[in-house]
């Protein structure tokens, strides 16, 4: 067991070590300092009392541009150690298939979690500056949105594995951006259909997952109070219930590979 | 030598076949300006020339864009109006259902004591707006609960997250209720801070300066009944002179002239533009109905205050012939155009 927690750990921090070599994240810190600048810009025009539009503005720039960049790391871990041929060297170790998603899903939620860091830090303090700060439950935000990039990254590398890199991008995107619309329409669908139809499409409200319940933007935004404390333990575990779901099929399809 | 000669034969292949290229992408280039020009009679039936001098002004990407921004700004402002909650309009039945939630948006009745001529609550029309018309503190309208079944927005809103009594997804809807803006936990709507909106108005009309409810409903916010009026009556200035064919600009100015600055003069000048402008060659919109309705009763008022007694009664008689029965008309009509007592 302790030999497998070390290969993981050599395997997440390979795939952390080989993506900070390849300056993916300076996108970040770039897309840090525009935003910031933005925010100068129109905090030197004078506009004042649109705090509540400032947050907004923010998180919703935080949380396009964090997952965004979750998608993109998680789309190209599979695919690139399979068109460079390094995967077989790896493979020829004794290592389980399992355990290099592993390592690799870690490393991503790392570095992940980490743009998201460095971009809610530029925007908290960007609020700061304009005397639009957020109250405590930006620390449950920022906690939440974490917790998302779990269900997130381990969708996207199984999707890795069976579609190509762009469409494999293409999909996740589509699925984290237009998931809770798609979940909105489907649950107002159950309600206005008869029991028959009921079934089915409460099997596929249940079976999707609800990636915005991982979005606490929009209380940020207008400064409610802090969550329950529950509520963060039990999207926590909907969390780890989806990325073991994930990664589990991911590995299935790894498996039957031939390489 | 042998060496160079075919070289020299290619490079004379070269630069022709590159001649020929050019000629080829010069003739292209002609071909379209050519199409481009014999099109320029088509434009007329493609895309037919604007009607006025406003319309030519709207037009073009640039303001297509503008006005994209400000109608994103104004959805946003209902929004900061609700403290980000998201409601839609009840369907049969949710009334009694939902009726912990349930709520109007219409005028609170709140009389504006003092704001002028008309502090006698039971005469002024009720003055919703669209989208803005729930917030007690800073609407002006006067008008008594009994004429809200005249004018109001009568239609009742509920929340979109439905309540866990009516939700079958069980735990996914708990979670959802407590990670979105919802009721608070003894069930009541969070507080709204609508001055939060003011910069709002302020940047769509900067986009949008052809946005004539932004100018009319953030001239009403900026009053804050009455007690910066002359920061609204600025507003609304501005927006009469981006918009000099909006009667429902004239209407606001006629109020505002009427309620906070007791200029009958004025008031009467803007509110008969407001019925001249009343377009009247096509459907009007709820929210035109309510502001002609407005124009008549406002208008009536302002005589009835001005002690033009007969100008007041023609007013409201021809308010009721062009509205139907109205209560504020009816009582002008009633006390033959004299101010109550």
């Amino acid at each position: 067991m302790n030999e497998r927690i070390v290969h993981i750990g050599v395997l997440t921090w390979s795939a952390l070590v080989e993506t900070v070599r390849r300056k993916d994240l300076y996108v970040v810190w770039m897309l840090s300092i525009f935003s910031l600048g933005a925010g100068a810009v129109l905090a030197s025009t004078g506009v004042r009392g649109i705090e509540t539009f400032l947050r907004d503005v923010t998180l919703t720039i935080i949380n396009f541009l964090s997952t965004a960049v979750c998608i993109w790391l998680a789309a190209r871990q599979m695919p690139e150690e399979l068109s460079r041929r390094t995967l077989f060297p790896l493979l020829a170790r004794p290592v389980r298939r399992f355990d290099v998603l592993l390592g690799k899903f870690l490393a991503v939620w790392l570095l992940s979690s980490g743009a998201l860091l460095v971009l809610a830090g530029t925007g908290w303090l960007a609020l700061l500056l304009f005397k639009a700060a957020i109250g405590p439950i930006f620390w449950q935000y920022l906690l939440l949105r974490a917790l998302s990039f779990g269900p997130i990254a381990a969708m996207t590398m199984a999707l890795s594995l069976v579609l190509s890199g762009p469409a494999t991008v293409v999909l996740s995107g589509l699925l984290t951006l237009f998931g809770s619309m798609f979940a909105r329409t489907l649950a107002q669908t159950i309600r206005g259909s008869d029991a028959l139809a009921q079934a089915p499409l409460k099997l596929l409200y249940f079976v999707l997952p609800h990636l915005d319940l991982f979005d606490l933007s929009q209380k940020a935004a207008y400064n409610y109070p802090p969550v329950d404390a529950w509520v963060v333990g039990v999207l926590s575990l909907y969390a780890l219930a989806y990325v073991t779901v994930f990664l589990g099929l991911g590995e299935i399809r790894f498996r039957r590979m031939a390489v | 030598m042998q060496n160079i000669l075919p070289n020299t034969e290619k490079t004379v292949r070269s630069s022709r076949s590159r001649l020929a290229d050019h000629a080829r992408l010069a003739i292209c280039l002609l071909g379209l300006c050519a199409l481009g020009w014999s099109a320029e009679p088509l434009q007329s039936a493609v895309r037919p020339a604007a009607a006025s001098a406003v319309e030519a002004e709207l037009d073009g990407a640039g303001w297509e864009a503008r006005r994209l921004l400000g109608q994103m700004l104004w959805l946003k402002t209902h929004a900061v109006l609700h403290a980000g909650v998201e409601e839609r309009e009840a369907l049969p039945g949710e009334e009694l259902s939902r009726s912990g939630e349930v709520h109007r948006h219409e005028n609170s009745g709140q009389a504006a004591g003092g704001a002028g001529a008309q502090s006698n609550a039971g005469e002024h029309a009720g003055h919703g707006h669209e989208g803005h018309d729930d917030h007690a503190g800073h609407d002006q309208g006067t008008a008594s609960q009994d004429e809200h079944a005249d004018h109001g927005h009568q239609g009742a809103y509920v929340l979109v997250i439905p309540p866990a009594k009516e939700d079958f997804r069980g735990p996914i809807g708990d979670l959802e209720r407590n990670v979105k803006p919802y009721l608070s936990r003894d069930g009541t709507l969070y507080s709204k801070d609508s001055d939060q909106t003011l910069a709002f108005y302020r940047l769509i009309t900067w986009l949008d300066p052809h946005h004539v409810q932004a100018f009319v409903v953030g001239a009403s916010f900026m009053s804050r009944g009455g007690k910066y009026a002359d920061d609204g009556l600025r507003f609304l200035h501005e927006g009469e002179r981006f918009n000099p064919d909006s009667f429902e600009i004239q209407t606001e100015l006629g109020h505002f002239y009427l309620v906070y600055k007791r200029d009958y003069p004025a008031a009467a000048e803007h509110l008969v533009r407001a019925l001249q402008l009343i377009p009247r060659h096509r459907a009007r919109l709820p929210v035109e109905e309510d502001l002609r309705a407005d124009a008549y009763r406002w208008l009536a008022l302002t005589y009835q205050e001005w002690k033009q007694p007969e100008k007041a009664v023609a007013v409201a008689r021809s308010g009721m012939m062009a509205l139907g029965y109205d209560g504020t008309l009816a009582h002008v009509i009633e006390r033959k155009g004299y101010p109550k007592e």
